[in-house]
């Protein structure tokens, strides 16, 4: 009887031990960091309870990167979804070579963020970039891009959508394919134009996937660090400093390490909010379903 | 007369061969392979340093039996990367390259760096022939002692502020070499616009955090200064408004797109590819220029002082001059292999290592490179040219050091902070408020050091 009792913590406990290893320890580290000032010296720290929490409060630096944060998760979501959804209906087709193509639409979200950002920062060049020899052949004035802080955080997003949309493509993709051709095939016998069909059969048949997709993609985007980085280090004037970069600049340049640990203590907080509110939406629209 | 003469000369040269051979004979008895065998990690920065000394690494190697493995990293990553190495305590980092300047303090602070006073004095570790008391120039040794503490084995003596220019530009729009910052100003627009903006006429470093190292050149030339009399830190005086929008100012309006992205190594490789007319860059040497495979301006460029700006000229060569910190090896503090290292620090800083560094265009820590055969031999006309206008700005002795306020033990979150008023000031904004709002949170920094 015991034995039995036992059993599922017997089964679930490797998960527990690894889960309280690599994720309770971390957090709860970040926790009391966020809770003492190391100083100038990073040899001792005092514990200072909320002062930090309390300043962020006041800290513009770090009020104008939260509204970055949300500005750049938001806008590079919500870019990636249309543009993946797009994508994936246009290889949801038969045509010779989809195959090649496919794969070639996959390579972004495969390529290794650090490259890629330093691909894009040759191509972003304001005197020497092919972007700008672009805008000129078609006449349109050229830009600064990241030079300037007007179009920094919009340059870094087209970057996150180029890198994002293959994984929404997939897995609309997927959903597309799983997809039963009866309610298809009954719209079009009752006369739905494109549309319509996309509006009333594909899109609530796929609502799922891609909310699964837009999760994903949410929490990467808010999280984001190694593109920013490499493309502008947050600049130019903070203008593309989302909370992560800031976060990283005062615990790893500044070694303000207590009042760093805040910083992403709120980030955590933020990416949990969102999530959670994110499922809590999924569960209600399964239930109305 | 001539027999008398011959035997005093063979008596002069027995007596200094006498005072020369227990030296030599010391140097030669230094074991060098003491520690054979043992593995070395180290952290230096790309730049002329590590370029020059490379030959250097493999012939340590292969003289001492000592490997060593070293990530060569961007300043900024490279600082970065330090910094959290010594917070983890990392024992199997040994040396570092270290901008004393910058890092100097913070790192002595927080014992993350070796004391080196020990070692120089142990004739069992030290090789005689590196001579610290007679051979390093005074004014390099100061620069990296913190009350007599020395954390680095200096590498050089900072260079004077220069600009460079292109003779054939100049020739060709008709600009004479500006004497002024004004005339600078003036020149490089007019570059600019003259060349149906082709040609940016000036640039140097924008990039916030980076270009307080040249924005400290500048402001110094219109009568600012980092710190005011009381030693408190300042950077909104008049002078400071003056110097930050001449260098905003100058950058835009010469030309000189995303300037704010510029930090050492794209400002080299703006003018070295021949896209500026003139630039402030220090990182810029001869040798750079001189070499076709790096260099598309190979014999066109022109080197002088840094032209004068509005401050009084006594700003220049202020009494008592205190040095500039400059370039060292370092050894971290937590290292296991701390005599083996020292070996390697002392291999770097020799005369060989130096001799090739003075080549390449930079000012050697070490006194013998500067008077030897070798380096006269080596000299073009150009270099000579260069040499002469680094003598000049080398007696340069402004009234503050440094990169930011020399009082701030935390440089880095200074530089951060004065550096987002250079980028305002290159983008065309608020340089008043941008001034102001940096002051505030430099007086929050002095504040929170001073509790």
């Amino acid at each position: 009887m015991a034995l039995k009792r036992l059993f599922p913590w017997m089964m679930s406990g490797p998960t527990i031990i690894v889960l309280v290893i690599f994720l309770a320890y971390p957090l709860i580290s970040l926790l009391l960091m966020s809770l003492r000032d190391y100083g100038t010296s990073t040899i001792n720290y005092t514990y200072v309870g909320t002062r930090w929490y309390e300043m962020l409060l006041r800290d513009q630096r770090f009020i104008n990167g939260l509204g970055r944060t949300l500005i750049y998760s938001g806008g590079s979501v919500a870019a990636s979804m249309v543009l993946g959804t797009i994508m994936a209906f246009v290889l949801n087709r038969n045509f010779p070579g989809v195959a090649a193509v496919r794969t070639m639409f996959i390579l972004p979200m495969v390529a290794m963020p650090v490259a890629s950002a330093l691909v894009w920062g040759t191509m972003f060049n304001p005197t020497q970039g092919i972007l700008n020899y672009f805008l000129e052949i078609l006449g349109l004035p050229k830009s600064l891009w990241l030079a300037s802080p007007n179009t920094a955080l919009i340059s870094i997003m087209i970057v996150e959508t180029w890198m994002s949309a293959p994984f929404v493509m997939l897995i609309v993709l997927a959903g597309l394919r799983s997809m039963p051709v009866e309610p298809l095939e009954s719209a079009q016998i009752d006369g739905a134009n494109r549309l319509q069909m996309f509006l009333y059969v594909i899109f609530p048949m796929l609502r799922a996937a891609m909310a699964t997709a837009a999760l994903f993609k949410i929490i990467d985007t808010l999280k984001q660090f190694p593109i920013i980085w490499v493309l502008t280090k947050g600049g130019p004037l903070r203008a593309s400093e989302t909370l992560y970069v800031y976060g990283y600049a005062l615990g790893f340049q500044f070694f303000d390490l207590g009042y760093g640990a805040a910083v992403l203590m709120c980030l955590l907080l933020l990416v949990a909010v969102i999530s959670f509110f994110w499922m809590g939406l999924r569960r209600r629209s399964w239930m109305t379903e | 007369m001539s027999k008398t003469r011959s035997v005093f000369t063979l008596i002069l040269l027995l007596m200094l061969l006498a005072v020369a051979l227990p030296v030599q004979g010391q140097s030669e008895d230094f074991n060098w392979r003491q520690f054979e065998g043992t593995e070395i990690r180290g952290i230096m920065i790309q730049g002329p340093w590590i370029n020059s000394a490379q030959a250097h690494i493999d012939a340590f190697e292969e003289a001492t039996g000592i490997s060593v493995t070293l990530d060569i990293l961007p300043e900024a990553e490279a600082w970065d990367k330090m910094r959290v190495e010594m917070q983890a305590q990392n024992q199997n980092l040994d040396v570092f390259f270290n901008q004393t300047s910058t890092l100097g303090l913070e790192f002595l602070s927080n014992a993350w760096v070796e004391p080196l006073n020990d070692y120089i004095a142990d004739p069992a570790k030290t090789n005689a022939e590196f001579d610290w008391e007679n051979d390093f120039l005074q004014y390099s040794k100061d620069g990296v002692s913190f009350d007599g503490v020395v954390v680095a084995i200096p590498t050089d003596r900072n260079l004077g502020p220069m600009m460079f220019y292109r003779k054939d530009l100049l020739e060709e729009y008709g600009v004479e070499v500006p004497t002024t910052l004004e005339e600078l100003r003036e020149a490089a627009i007019k570059i600019w616009e003259d060349s149906g903006n082709t040609i940016p006429g000036i640039v140097y470093r924008g990039s916030g955090n980076s270009a307080t190292s040249h924005y400290a050149h500048v402001m110094h030339e219109f009568g600012a200064a980092w710190e005011d009399a009381d030693g408190h830190p300042t950077v909104n005086t008049p002078e400071h408004i003056a110097a930050f929008k001449w260098y905003g100012d100058t950058l835009r309006e010469a030309g000189s797109v995303g300037a704010t992205a510029f930090a050492f190594p794209e400002t080299v490789n703006a003018f070295l590819t021949g896209n500026a007319a003139f630039t402030l860059e220090l990182g810029i040497n001869p040798s750079n220029v001189s070499n076709s495979d790096t260099s598309s301006v190979v014999g066109l460029v022109g080197y002088t002082v840094i032209p004068r700006g509005p401050g009084p000229e006594e700003n220049r060569y202020t009494e008592p001059c205190r040095p500039l910190r400059p370039f060292g090896i370092s050894i971290s503090a937590f290292s296991q292999k701390k005599d083996a290292a020292w070996l390697f620090v002392q291999w770097m800083t020799g005369f060989d290592a130096q001799l090739d560094y003075l080549k390449a265009g930079r000012v050697a820590a070490r006194s013998t490179p500067w008077s030897s055969t070798e380096f006269e031999e080596s000299l073009s006309e150009d270099d000579r040219e260069y040499w002469q206008a680094q003598q000049v700005a080398s007696g340069f002795c402004y009234p503050t050091l440094g990169h930011a306020p020399p009082s701030l033990r935390d440089q880095g979150r200074a530089r951060d902070i004065i550096g987002q008023v250079i980028e305002t000031a290159i983008l065309g904004g608020d340089v008043e408020a941008a001034a102001a709002m940096a002051q505030e949170e430099l007086d929050m920094l002095w504040a929170r050091q001073q509790n």
